[in-house]
């Protein structure tokens, strides 16, 4: 009797945890995973790469070969011709001039370029080569970037067009050369200027440009492997890369730690537990209003654009998974969700998530995308050093001895243009997230 | 043999009770209150998941050390004690609430060794539940028959003598 009545107890205790009271609130329910975003990751450098390049054959260029065989032009063109051989073990390399027309070269007929007869195009027509070039290729020109005004406008057009537009990526490299020659089409009037940068100063050797077109990490993996062929001992080199990544890899959310966090817990469950995506965190939500801090790991990629990190912006993109399994849009400006106070300590980037107003149950998806707003980026200092300062040319035409022909006409234009046309097309990001909030 | 009846019926007992607490610790007390109902809020940066496993290795540890605080005492009240008059009496209880002062003692470290934002009672509550909860009903229910009146309340808690 004893013993019935402790086995009834003891059963009615096992059962207490399975009683249906308590397991109301257990139904799971499966959200959808985070959708994959090619331009969250940079891709990898290419196993096999084609590399077409064009040499400038314009007479605006011929000031750089008549010093002799010894400048930083000639060695420039040594470099690129072997780097871009070497670079591309299981792709093909093919050369060209260019001038108003593009000709391909032999390969006997590249060692051309250090001589002064094949410099004599009329006309520096790099959006011939954007039009000719394929995107597949990483394309290289090098160039005076002589350009007038229209010349500009069109190539910054041409350039978004084919290669910004699609992710891909532009890089320049700014090699200073001895020069002896002329500066053709100065200003509005097309002016001339006779130019001798002398040997001694690398600050008056004049400016001539690598651009090159084609995935960001070709481009990086080609500067890194022109630093080492040579160009690292080259005096005032510039490199800069216009793309639509600014981080890589990109920052983890999944591994970014948090300063503060209220009314929130962190959970898991709400996606399939085999998908592991670093961009995506699940919290759940304790009352309608909650919010956390988080501080993110940044790995800047080189030779991108600097900015400024407290002017980040976020765009949310804010849905909302129904516990009947249907996922329904949220208006943006519902002002359930704010980001920002963002700034930036030891590479790493900070900021605040807040929470408002969580009335109706459900599973909120906020997909966040930081990046830094227009007026964040600051140009580098020798877009505007190398610029040519056009509001001088009447005082140049009066002395002509004091023409700087260590700067280029609408350089700083030309790369603001493009860096500009970048950011409306892509606005390259610093972090991509996921937050699924769970109300219950 | 009505001595080696009673050991074999209080063992089933104490491993039928020590079952009992272990899944009420993971159905009840983890799953439940705290995953389902999410009564706890752990500090930033310590996700639910990792908190739960830190709260069930420290209920799972403290229901371990009650358990050998309750076979020390059924080993003593079986093979050690023995009662001839008050003092002996005033030992057995000296032992079971040294026992129990060890378990207070192992309560009170795991009180501060867990942390949270809020709701930290609740798991301070049932820490005490299951450490203490298990050792006082495995002494009332299930003690040697020589020290079975020891346990504060045994007489009345017990079903019938």
């Amino acid at each position: 009797m004893k013993m019935k009545r402790a086995i009834i107890v003891i059963l009615a205790l096992l059962l207490i945890p399975f009683n249906p009271l308590f397991l109301a609130g257990c139904k799971n329910i499966k959200v959808p995973p985070p959708k994959k975003d090619p331009t969250d990751q940079l891709q990898p450098v290419s196993k096999k790469l084609n590399i077409d390049v064009f040499i400038d054959g314009s007479v605006s260029m011929l000031g750089f070969v008549s010093p002799g065989d010894f400048t930083y032009y000639s060695k420039t063109l040594q470099i690129l011709q072997d780097t871009a051989i070497t670079g591309s073990p299981d792709g093909h390399v093919t050369f060209s001039k260019f001038s108003s027309q593009v000709n391909r070269l032999g390969e006997q007929e590249v060692l051309k370029a250090r001589r002064l007869d094949f410099y004599n195009g009329p006309a520096t027509r790099i959006d011939k080569v954007i039009e000719t070039a394929s995107d597949k290729n990483l394309t290289i020109l090098i160039t005076d970037l002589f350009q007038n005004e229209a010349d500009t406008a069109l190539l910054i057009r041409k350039i978004t067009d084919k290669y910004l537009r699609l992710g891909l990526a532009v890089g320049v490299v700014g090699i200073r050369s001895q020069f002896s020659g002329q500066v053709y089409d100065i200003g509005i009037n097309d002016l001339n200027f006779n130019y001798n940068s002398g040997f001694e100063n690398p600050k008056r050797f004049r400016p001539l440009y690598m651009m090159l077109l084609g995935k960001h990490a070709d481009i990086e993996n080609f500067f890194e492997l022109l630093k080492h062929n040579g160009f690292n001992k080259f005096p005032e080199t510039q490199y800069v890369i216009f793309s639509p990544y600014l981080v890589n890899p990109p920052p983890a959310f999944a591994d970014a730690e948090f300063e503060t966090m209220t009314k929130m817990i962190e959970i898991s469950g709400l996606v399939d537990s085999n998908i592991k995506d670093k961009r995506l965190r699940q919290f759940r939500i304790k009352a309608m209003n909650g919010g956390f801090r988080i501080a993110f790991e940044l790995n800047p990629l080189p030779y991108t654009l600097s900015y400024d990190s407290k002017q980040l912006e976020a765009n949310i993109i804010i849905s909302k998974f129904s516990p009947q399994g249907k996922t329904m849009s949220i208006n943006p400006d519902s002002n359930i969700i704010t980001v920002g106070n963002f700034s930036t300590l030891k590479q790493k980037l900070v900021f605040d998530t807040e929470i408002h107003s969580l009335v109706e149950k459900g599973v909120y998806i906020f997909d966040i995308t930081i990046f830094p707003t227009f007026t964040a980026y600051k140009n580098p200092l020798w877009f505007s050093e190398w610029d040519m300062k056009t509001e001088r040319i009447a005082e140049w035409r009066k002395n002509p001895l004091k023409f700087e022909g260590s700067t280029t006409f609408n350089l700083e234009r030309l790369l603001t243009g493009l860096w500009q046309a970048n950011w409306q097309i892509q606005k390259p990001k610093v972090a991509h997230i996921f937050c699924y909030i769970e109300n219950r | 043999l009505k001595e080696t009846t009673d050991q074999r019926k209080h063992w089933t007992g104490i491993f039928i009770l020590l079952g009992i607490f272990i899944v009420f610790i993971k159905l009840f007390e983890t799953n439940l209150i705290f995953k389902e109902f999410t009564l706890v809020t752990p500090l930033a940066n310590t996700p639910l998941d990792d908190w739960l496993i830190y709260f069930q290795i420290i209920s799972y540890s403290g229901l371990g050390c009650a358990f050998l605080a309750v076979a020390l005492w059924y080993y003593w009240g079986s093979c050690r004690a023995s009662f001839h008059n008050i003092q002996d009496m005033k030992k057995a209880k000296f032992i079971w609430g040294l026992l129990c002062g060890i378990l207070c003692a192992i309560l009170l470290i795991s009180f501060f060794i867990t942390i949270a934002q809020e709701g930290i009672w609740i798991a301070y509550l049932f820490y005490t539940l299951n450490i203490l909860g298990f050792y006082y009903s495995a002494t009332v229910w299930f003690s040697p028959v020589s020290v079975m009146d020891i346990p504060p309340g045994s007489t009345t808690l017990r079903f019938s003598r």
